[in-house]
């Protein structure tokens, strides 16, 4: 992504669990990203939120810190480094509130030029009972996304 | 010659990326367990139509 990114990420052994410091007007926030297998072995959910002081994580509450793109382009970096060893599954994601799901959309569409040399790209729509994974496409609402890693060979 | 799959990971692009063993403990627990609750359901409901 063309956005400012946090550095360093610190990753644990298995690239499940990442680490980084938000820094702004509110100071040093925590963040924490992880990578849970689903019920499905082919998909993982990706999901992050903010350490709070007393050390429980909280993906709800809003950090104030004035870095969304950099906190979005940072956590969009743990998924480069987490299919360097998982290249094979599927990542699934959506945000905690429509408005922030509305977020990560727009987060694909300003980098979608550089996510597609790496990304296969999906939309997650709603469809009758259930949902159905399309081609990601520029304009169109999504309830959640789905990238899964190119094999790009040299 | 056997072609080889090169993945770039964050380093790649521009973000340090350090271990940090201490992240480690995490592996066995699931630290947001309403959204994978959430994501196990619509998976669940999943088709494909690409």
């Amino acid at each position: 992504m063309q956005y400012a990114k946090y550095a360093p990420l610190l990753a644990s052994s298995d690239l499940r669990e990442f680490s980084f410091i938000s820094n702004g007007p509110k100071g040093e926030i925590k963040i924490v990203v992880q990578f849970n297998l689903t019920e499905n072995s082919t998909i993982y959910n990706l999901a992050f939120g903010n350490v709070q002081p007393d050390g429980s994580i909280d993906d709800i509450i809003k950090n104030n810190n004035k870095d969304r793109n950099k906190v979005l382009a940072t956590v969009a970096a743990t998924i480069y480094e987490f299919t360097t060893k998982h290249p094979d599954k599927f990542i699934f994601f959506k945000g905690s509130t429509p408005e922030r799901t509305r977020l990560y959309r727009m987060a694909i569409t300003n980098n979608i030029k550089e996510l597609a040399i790496d990304f296969d790209i999906y939309g997650v729509e709603l469809y009758k009972e259930g949902y159905t994974v399309v081609d990601f496409k520029i304009g169109v609402l999504y309830f959640g996304f789905m990238v899964k890693r190119k094999k790009n060979y040299f | 010659m056997k072609q080889k799959i090169i993945l770039k990971g964050a380093e790649a692009i521009g973000v340090e990326v350090k271990q940090d063993k201490s992240l480690d403990k995490f592996s066995k627990v699931v630290l947001f367990p309403d959204k994978l609750k959430e994501a196990n359901k619509i998976i669940a409901k999943l088709k494909w139509s690409v």
